[in-house]
């Protein structure tokens, strides 16, 4: 099929795709046991401040499918609420009394042996239960919480942040942070491609010399290896021991540019600022190094293993008839062919290279999205935690809708 | 009858000739089986006996703190004054259980659904799949942050949390393995001798599972443990004062510019010892067990 017709089927796949991812996201964060508000809230919180929490997060709303009812509007004059669903308890004072149209907020519904009770909100934020008989209610199916959190994301309203600051919208975070975790990863894939393609071209090329079973051992040894543990090793070496490149941060103290793209190296060249630019790319050196060496396991193997396919191929033999050196063989001509798997297996390696990020981030103190997911997990801050991961899930998607698109592009065998 | 020769050690000469037909047969990767057999075979050790090694309580303090490694503390002591070697043999229990639970659960998840869903085909298949290559392509260390993050501290639910992301490898392995078993011949011919499902499923299509089930497992104990160790790093582990390598890493952070390496180097280290044993012995058996052409 055409590559326009092939994109837009590829398009139309990435949207069942997310939403399956974004999905179980939800699942993960609402439905399985584990009460978010109570990971909010420090143990022994009195069950009011749960409750508050819980209605101005809309976390007592149906999770799936709303049959219950939103809304109800009052049907008779004088009724009152009561702290709990029934007729001796208490009655709520209300600001002022409700009268009939009135439209008030429905937040669980309840039968016992008086009846059955409504638990309501009115416009002024007073709670109480009362009679249903007294309200006409009104019933939206899609006015549940997964409904709310697709069509949300689909304006990409990634929700407000409860703590530490309250009420500040998560998506001002996610735009600051996300050009730094852009940054750390493009550094971090560049020299993962540079050690595994010309690893795995110089172990191809020598094969079964001993430097080619120390790269294979290599590229064995560093999948065990703690991506957090090499990075902190490469800190106490580089760091401390030689005092050679800095451990923390992103740039020095007071020399981050205006940000015009969020990238600390990019925003120096923009600016042409060279004290910002070499301090930004000292700060880089050890982060991406270490998330290079991190993922560079998986191009050693897969470069060594295409290289020597294509080593045996005629054309190698033909360019080593005439004459060719045999560096330029390799590198040149052989390397090039062998470039397709490489940039599949880096779309693929990409979700590796986020979890990668996110604990690299933690250990040099790289202010990116994985630093901030891990500051929000400490602070609790629900809503942050959830829309990060949903952040990583449309990431995810994206970079393997791209992938697939750039390999139909480069491969017309490829499409269906 | 002549007589048979003396042997130093009974059974070293058979050990030693099964030894060197192995590494004849299969190759460099019968070196890389054994090596992590052995590492394996130390640090399963280890674990069982780490009472009998560990010099001291790893959860209470027995010295000054910041004690560099000295013949009376091998590996130092924290910024308690807990014996750091102690630590690391009791840590292995910790993240062995971890880990081996974790990998039990996914793949007796895994593994059904697989064998359900390539047999059954269909609709069934079709939505399975597409939920499980969501999950698959996700950054794994993720999604477990996220369910540490609710579930909550404690090795039943670090277990859960790990154990989910691995379901998806058991579906897809098990899955491609039922989808190529269904189309032998001998599948056809039991069927048509009138073999329920269910007995194909177990007779015919399950013992080809096996083999490729094996090598994911092990390799699954060897991501399971770099995640557990990560989700300990970031704080979302197995809370102190257990002794959890991770959680040990993260710990001696702080001391790291004052030149206190001990309190990270060797948790770390046996971190990727342990990872890499289980790892190593899985891609052996995979040559082992699925062994590739031989490259010319």
């Amino acid at each position: 099929m055409s590559l326009r017709a092939y994109i837009i089927t590829r398009v139309l796949l990435a949207i069942p795709m997310v939403l399956v991812l974004v999905t179980v996201v939800f699942v993960i964060m609402r439905v399985m046991p584990g009460d978010p508000v109570r990971v909010m809230l420090r143990p022994g919180a009195p069950q009011e401040y749960v409750d508050e929490i819980r209605h101005a997060l809309e976390l007592d709303k149906p999770l799936f499918i709303n049959l219950r009812g939103s809304s109800a509007v009052v049907t008779q004059s004088g009724a009152t609420l009561r702290e709990r669903p029934s007729h001796e308890e208490e009655e709520v004072p209300l600001d002022s009394p409700l009268a009939e149209e009135d439209v008030v907020q429905l937040s669980d519904r309840r039968t016992n042996e008086e009846g059955e009770w409504l638990r309501l909100y009115t416009a002024e934020g007073e709670d109480g239960w009362a009679p249903v008989e007294w309200f006409s209610i009104r019933i939206n199916p899609l006015d549940s919480q997964y409904f709310d959190f697709i069509f949300a994301l689909a304006r990409l309203d990634f929700g407000e942040s409860i703590s530490p600051v309250r009420g500040r919208p998560v998506s001002t975070d996610l735009k600051a942070k996300f050009p730094k975790t852009l940054e750390l990863s493009i550094a971090g894939m560049a020299i993962a491609l540079l050690i595994g393609v010309f690893g795995g071209a110089f172990s191809a090329q020598n094969r079964g010399s001993p430097g080619d079973y120390g790269i294979r051992l290599y590229g064995i040894i560093i999948y065990a290896i703690p991506v957090f543990w090499l990075g902190l090793m490469l800190q106490l070496f580089f760091g401390i021991y030689l005092g050679w490149l800095p451990v923390q941060g992103m740039i020095g103290t007071g020399l981050m540019p205006e940000p015009i793209t969020g990238m600390p190296v990019v925003d120096s060249i923009l600016r042409a600022q060279p004290a910002s630019l070499i301090s930004a790319l000292r700060h880089l050196a050890l982060p991406s190094i270490t998330l290079g060496l991190y993922i560079s396991g998986a191009f050693i193997r897969l470069t060594r293993a295409n290289m020597l396919q294509m080593l045996r191929q005629d054309f190698i033999t033909a360019a080593r008839a005439r004459g060719i050196k045999e560096n330029v063989v390799v590198y040149r001509h052989a390397l090039k062919n062998a470039f397709i798997p490489i940039l599949t297996m880096m779309g693929l390696q990409f979700a590796i290279l986020l979890a990668g990020a996110v604990l690299t981030e933690t250990t040099f103190n790289w202010e990116g999205l994985g630093r901030f997911l891990v500051r929000r997990i400490e602070s609790r801050d629900y809503p942050s935690i959830q829309s990060t991961i949903v952040l990583f899930a449309m990431l995810v998607t994206a970079v393997s809708l791209i992938v697939d698109i750039i390999y139909a592009r480069l491969d017309p065998r490829i499409r269906y | 009858m002549t007589e048979r020769p003396r042997t130093i050690i009974p059974g070293l000469g058979n050990f030693v000739g099964w030894f060197a037909r192995g590494a004849k047969w299969y190759g460099a990767e019968w070196y890389i089986t054994c090596a992590g057999g052995v590492i394996l075979f130390i640090v399963i050790a280890v674990t069982i006996l780490a009472p009998y090694i560990a010099p001291y309580d790893p959860t209470n303090f027995v010295g000054d703190p910041f004690i560099p490694p000295n013949s009376q503390f091998l590996m130092g002591t924290d910024k308690l004054g807990r014996d750091v070697f102690s630590r690391v043999v009791y840590g292995s229990q910790t993240i062995m259980m971890v880990a081996i639970f974790s990998a039990l659960m996914s793949s007796l998840v895994g593994i059904p659904i697989g064998l359900l869903s390539g047999f059954v085909g269909g609709k069934l298949d079709r939505v399975l799949s597409l939920v499980m290559d969501s999950i698959y392509s996700f950054p794994g260390l993720i999604l477990a942050i996220a369910m540490a993050a609710m579930l909550g501290p404690g090795v039943v639910n670090i277990s859960i949390a790990i154990a989910v992301i691995y379901i998806p490898t058991y579906f897809r392995m098990v899955r491609g393995q039922v989808l190529s078993a269904k189309e032998e011949l001998y599948v056809e011919a039991a069927r048509s001798l009138g073999a329920s499902a269910a007995t194909i499923l177990r007779m015919y299509v399950f013992p080809n599972v096996i083999p490729s089930v094996v090598v994911v497992f092990s390799l699954n104990i060897s991501d399971a443990i770099l995640t557990e160790a990560g989700l300990s790093f970031i704080g979302l582990g197995i809370p102190a004062p257990t002794p959890d390598w991770g959680f040990d890493v993260n710990a001696g952070r702080p001391y790291l510019p004052g030149g206190r390496w001990w309190l990270i180097t060797f948790p770390g280290i046996m971190i990727a010892i342990v990872a890499l044993g289980f790892s190593l012995l899985g891609e052996g058996l995979n040559e082992i067990l699925n062994p590739r052409l031989r490259e010319a």
